[in-house]
């Protein structure tokens, strides 16, 4: 294959110019064709990240099985209690320094997905691996319009270091196309919504002409890289790879455009900038269960803040910022802070839950075609510990998941082995994931 | 960068650059590892005074001393030994309780060999340019470049919502962070079709009338707008009211080119007013002048005059001017004589020489010229078909990314850059732009790389306005002003903050730089000036006139206010909010330091924070950061302060008792207590609370200072670190990656040249761009050593 490839564009080269016009013109009749493979009902998968760590005591349940109870920052989740296990004992080992010194906050977002140990750079070789929902995507996500969507709701940092020694993009993503190109979230509610529904009007799609033109452009653009390549030495390679395959994902998204929107959903596009934190991740919220309805994508992440984030919570009461807090010491003030905004997310989660079950698909509803990763890689942020992980999963996957419960699974249990019995269970066909050791047993 | 080499050598299997691995080696590893020193000397040192707690098993912030069995691997960890040699040399380790206590003289003399060991190269031998990853335009550049390049005068960057850059070695324009993802490539799609339908014009029509708004005018104001006007008959047009109630009427005059044209009598009732005028084409200035007030001496806000739009329609005849973008993309169209595709090639060469800094290749022009011939053929118009050519351009590799593949050997380890390379460097450096036409021509003409050459060039574009770039993206980023976005004062006790004072300091701080380049002042003047800009606004943070005026009284006349807006924050506009001022630094402020900005990112939102004002000294200034606080010590609590009724100095005492912490601290909390006396947004205190503030103290060598400008003045003495980090930080922005030991060669012939002139801004910019990493890259492996790289893509 790869041999046949350096042929032609030796070929290529030989005959010079003018080489534009046949794959311009190749492509023109070969597009309509394309037809999303019907499935009743698929499986989505999400994974909603959340920074800094919990108040575990307040947060973690004590008794096992179906009978756990429910503590008091997760109260909001009370009602749906039957639709969420929580999942103790698992860990991502590869947060911890494991030798590289300060730098947990970089490391816990960088390791949440991947399963994988991030290389301490500022800059230089950034590297961690592939996160599960891109592997995920690769196999899962090509029937849909969107292979995947991130959001977010932080920009990056527009200044410094993020953490000790570590490069912004760690601390800025739990999605890695590859194990060292960041899938960049979309921050902004209303550009997510046009970005996966346009205007958002029933049967609405791009006109075909203008999906036509923007093909070529890809097409003769990707033309450009290939030849661009050759020149270029092995750093430079990988950084215009990026540009390659990124070319080519949209290609792809353009290509599956033609399916149009099963539902009118233009009343539901967000039209001004949301007023609180509160808001914006209740607006983003919106958008997984509008993407996860109109089987416009299957899989999601969503970053309730980047790792380290320093927000202040001001309509529950804390102006201080939340890193600074999670370093509490054990002041009770700071304590009962922390489990404030734990509260506070797990408000804006229970919205987004309800929200799913509401939703009738098939015989029963949305939400118990998902399976929702929600947590993150720290434990307690005043100790920044990776172990006994605060992780929630929600939904029934389709029926592959008996929910209800509270698991303690043995110490230092991969996070990873989750996310390999996920995917396995919606069909991707690997053996493992990051630091997988093996699969959990959820029904 | 040892460990890129010993990567890569296996791989290459050239004799040449085998002998480089082994001669890199060398340099750092085996002379190292048969150093008598480190055997006689640092090694015992480690043992009697560190590693009862850096060894073995659990070792105090991850240093094990105890791993090293020869000093081979300390240049390899050149951030860790660096951080060893500071806490050695400062003092900081071993803690001050721990027995035996090493002399100074003995702290020194492990010092210099670390420093020796760990920092210097012989740049005889190393000589060594390094290698930039390729660079794509981040968000900044990507507008900057379509502003220059295409004329526009929007944002598409943030109009489309570009995802952030990547942030590495302190600046997000660092080649191996600045990474793309799918959504990027979306986002330049959708640029690009905005920029299109924005400056390529369908119907000229549109353009027979060109409407201006302008703010309205007090007694004796002018207000200018600029018009591109093709030659011919226009009818101006300005819609005017004079907002005092009653029957009372103003003389208000209309001028061209400062030529008066018209005079009107503007009263209560709002109505247009007309003169016809002969234009020849070209650039106007129309002016509105509000002459005189017969009712009044003073500029009252309701004896103002509000101006709906300034018009001005035709010509009668012949074709209106479009939009200066259109105007300068098109130039040729297909007619009898001129096929679409010759037209589209005159368009496209000149075009994407431009936009890809380089002269493009043949077939990247061939492929556009044909695109825009199919989509003519398709039935689209000749605008529309060059606006796909043009969105093509705009996505294209070539365009987004800085391309430096043009390799022309000079010797045989180092490649000069090539001038169009040359070219783009300079530009994304001092105007983080494309090159101008000015640039190029000297790199088509191979005369750039002349030495002589690019000083010139590079004071040319100093000057220029677009280095306002040196100063909100470098300065802005060497001083971490970014943050500022994300600082979130506590609202109780700081009503007055909000984003116009968060603007508002930001701008002090920017135009307090770029004073300092546009006067090409001295570095220290960063330090030491004794002048800064501020607004009403920030005038009154401060406590001081506004140009001999109380700014609280320019609140209460401020057009917000008058309209019914609340006295108690400041969240509506100051009269003349927008003017900025320079002025002497107000009292107990003394440079950059003392500015809002600093203190203020250096804050925490209830409570200022000694420690992290002190570690910005550090890491910032000095550029000697002190390390983490090691795992599972928390950092200390600040915000507790009335909790045992102690101040925060006196809690900062029980903190540094704890030798773990005291090590850094006693370094950091004296810089920063000095600047007790401002609060978290940056406002002169007496007292913190109940306490009254004490912000004397002690540095770490011992001299004592009371208050902030006493502290300013001892920092001086560090001068020679904070040039030497101010010149690595000037290079990393320039080159676009993280610098590596042989850089220090670089650093070294800058720190030379700056100080024979001062350290002036000029004398730093000058020999970074003249400096061998600027000009040169390190040759790549032959491209034979390479044939097992090259894959295909997936």
């Amino acid at each position: 294959m790869s041999t046949r490839q350096v042929n032609r564009r030796t070929v290529l080269r030989g005959t010079g110019a003018l080489l534009g016009l046949p794959f311009l013109e190749a492509m023109l009749p070969r597009h309509s064709a394309f037809a999303t493979p019907k499935q009743d009902n698929p499986v989505r998968l999400a994974w909603v990240f959340f920074p800094n760590g919990t108040n575990p005591e307040r947060w973690q349940p004590e008794t096992e099985g179906t009978d756990w109870e429910i503590k008091p920052s997760l109260e909001s989740l009370r009602e749906l209690k039957s639709d969420i296990s929580v999942l103790s004992g698992l860990a991502q080992v590869n947060a911890r320094s494991l030798g590289d010194g300060p730098g947990d906050h970089a490391r816990s977002a960088a390791a949440f997905l991947t399963g994988a140990h991030p290389l301490k750079t500022g800059g230089a070789n950034m590297r961690v691996g592939k996160s599960a929902d891109q592997i995920a995507a690769d196999h899962y996500g090509r029937a849909t319009r969107l292979s995947s969507i991130e959001l977010g709701t932080e920009a990056g940092r527009a200044a410094g270091s993020c953490d000790s020694g570590y490069a912004c993009a760690y601390s800025n993503n739990i999605s890695w196309r590859t194990a060292t190109q960041p899938m960049a979230k979309e921050v902004n509610p209303q550009l997510a919504f046009e970005r996966l529904f346009g205007n958002g009007a029933a049967g609405s799609k791009p006109e075909a002409r203008e999906l036509l033109f923007q093909r070529s452009i890809l097409d003769m653009v990707a033309e450009d890289a290939r030849q661009l390549r050759q020149a270029l030495g092995q750093q430079d390679r990988q950084k215009l790879d990026e540009y390659f395959t990124s070319v080519r994902d949209v290609e792809k998204r353009i290509d599956r455009m033609t399916e149009p929107l099963p539902f009118d959903i233009s009343d539901q596009r967000p039209d001004d900038e949301p007023a609180d934190i509160g808001e914006h991740i209740r607006l983003m919220y919106d958008i997984m269960v509008l993407a996860f309805k109109t089987d416009t994508t299957r899989i999601s992440t969503f970053m309730l803040g980047n790792e380290g984030s320093n927000k202040s919570y001001p309509m529950i009461g804390v102006n201080d910022g939340h890193h600074q807090l999670s370093h509490h010491q054990n002041d009770p003030d700071k304590v009962s802070k922390i489990a404030a905004i734990d509260k506070y997310f797990a408000d804006q989660f229970a919205y987004f839950l309800q929200k799913l079950k509401e939703t009738p698909e098939g015989d029963g509803c949305l939400l118990d075609n998902c399976l929702v990763v929600y947590g993150g890689a720290i434990r307690d942020g005043n100790r920044h510990d990776h172990h006994d992980l605060p992780i929630l999963l929600a939904g029934r996957g389709g029926g592959l998941v008996t929910p209800g419960k509270h698991v303690k699974f043995p110490t230092e249990t991969p996070l990873n082995n989750l996310y390999l019995t996920m995917l396995n269970a919606v069909g991707v066909d690997v053996a493992e994931l990051g630091d997988s050791t093996g699969s959990l047993k959820l029904s | 960068m040892m460990r890129f080499w010993l990567a890569v050598c296996p791989q290459v299997s050239t004799l040449t650059l085998l002998i480089g691995c082994l001669a890199v080696g060398r340099a750092s590893g085996d002379e190292a590892a048969s150093d008598p020193f480190w055997e006689k000397e640092l090694k015992p040192f480690l043992e009697t005074y560190c590693q009862d707690c850096h060894s073995g098993e659990g070792a105090e912030a991850d240093i094990d001393f105890a791993q090293y069995a020869s000093a081979a691997r300390l240049s390899e960890e050149r951030p860790k030994w660096n951080q060893v040699r500071g806490m050695i040399e400062i003092g900081a380790m071993p803690p001050a309780d721990y027995d035996p206590q090493p002399n100074r003289e003995l702290r020194e003399k492990m010092a210099d060999w670390i420093d020796r060991q760990v920092n210097s190269v012989d740049c005889d031998i190393v000589n060594d340019p390094g290698r930039v990853t390729m660079r794509r335009l981040n968000n900044v550049e990507y507008d900057r470049t379509l502003r220059d390049l295409l004329a526009i005068d929007f944002s598409p960057a943030s109009l489309i919502g570009f995802p952030s850059d990547g942030v590495g070695n302190g600046f997000d324009n660092q080649g191996d962070v600045l990474t793309l993802s799918p959504l990027q490539v979306e986002k330049y799609l959708q640029a690009a079709q905005l920029i299109t339908s924005r400056i390529i014009v369908d119907d000229p029509e549109q353009f027979r009338e060109q409407r201006k708004d302008t703010p309205e005018l007090y007694r004796g104001d002018r207000r200018s707008v600029q018009l591109d006007i093709a030659d011919g008959d226009y009818e101006q047009q300005a819609r005017l009211e004079f907002m005092q109630d009653g029957s009372q009427e103003v003389p208000v005059a209309l001028l061209v080119d400062g030529q008066e044209v018209a005079r009107w009598d503007v009263g209560h009732k709002r109505a247009t007013h007309a003169v016809d005028h002969h234009f020849e084409s070209g650039w106007h200035e129309l002016t509105i002048h509000f002459v005189d007030d017969p009712g009044s001496d003073k500029k009252e806000y309701s004896r103002r005059v509000e101006i709906d739009y300034l018009a001005i329609k035709g010509p009668r005849d012949g074709r209106p001017k479009l939009p200066a973008a259109h105007e300068r993309l098109f130039v040729a169209r297909p007619s009898d004589d001129v096929s679409v595709e010759a037209a589209a090639r005159q368009i496209f060469e000149p075009l994407m020489r431009r936009a890809f800094r380089q002269e493009p290749n043949p077939a990247d022009v061939d492929r556009t010229v044909t695109l825009v011939k199919l989509a003519a053929e398709q039935g689209e118009t000749f605008e529309q078909a060059v606006a796909y050519g043009l969105q093509a351009v705009l996505v294209s590799p070539h365009f987004l990314f800085r391309v430096e593949s043009a390799a022309e050997s000079a010797d045989s380890q180092h490649e000069q850059l090539a001038d169009y390379e040359l070219a783009s460097r300079l530009s994304y450096f001092l105007w983080a732009s494309m090159p101008d036409d000015e640039l190029l021509d000297l790199a088509a003409t191979g005369q750039l790389r002349s030495p002589d050459v690019l000083q010139r060039q590079a004071r040319r574009m100093l000057a220029d306005p677009k280095a306002d770039a040196l100063v909100t993206r470098f300065f802005g980023q060497f001083l971490g002003l970014g943050s500022l976005k994300e600082v979130d004062p506590d609202p109780k006790q700081f009503p007055q903050w909000n984003p116009r004072l968060r603007e508002a300091v930001r701008k002090e701080t920017e135009l307090f730089c770029g004073e300092i380049v546009a006067q090409d002042l001295p570095l220290a003047a960063l330090l030491v000036a004794d002048f800064t800009f501020v607004n009403p606004r920030l005038a009154e943070l401060y406590g001081i006139d506004f140009d001999g005026r109380d700014p609280a009284e320019l609140y209460r006349q401020g057009p917000g206010l008058r309209r019914g807006g609340n006295n108690a924050d400041r969240e509506l506009e100051y009269l003349e909010e927008d003017r900025w001022i320079r002025v002497p630094a107000p009292p107990h402020r003394k440079g950059v330091l003392t500015q809002a900005a600093i203190l203020t990112l250096t804050s925490n939102p209830t409570s200022t924070s000694p420690v992290k004002r002190g570690k910005w000294i550090l890491e910032s200034l000095l550029g000697d950061p002190p390390p983490p606080a090691p795992p599972n010590v928390p950092a200390f609590d600040e915000t507790k302060k009335d909790n045992a009724g102690l101040t925060l100095r006196q809690q900062l005492e029980i903190h540094r008792a704890n030798p773990s912490c005291a090590s850094c601290h006693r370094v950091m909390d004296p810089l920063g207590l000095g600047f007790e006396n401002f609060d978290a947004i940056g406002q002169w205190r007496d007292k913190d609370g109940k306490h009254p503030v004490d912000a004397a103290g002690e540095l770490a060598d011992g001299r004592k200072f009371n208050g902030s400008v006493e502290l300013v003045s001892l920092l001086t003495s560090r001068q020679p670190e904070i040039y030497r980090h101010f010149a690595e930080k000037l290079l990393t922005y320039a080159l676009g990656r993280g610098l590596e030991p042989y850089d220090n060669c670089a650093i070294d012939d800058i720190m030379q040249h700056a100080a024979q002139r001062e350290f002036r801004i000029s004398a730093f910019v000058e020999a970074v761009v003249a400096s061998q990493p600027f000009t040169k890259r390190r040759q790549l492996p032959s491209p034979d050593s390479q044939v097992s790289l090259l894959e295909e893509h997936p």
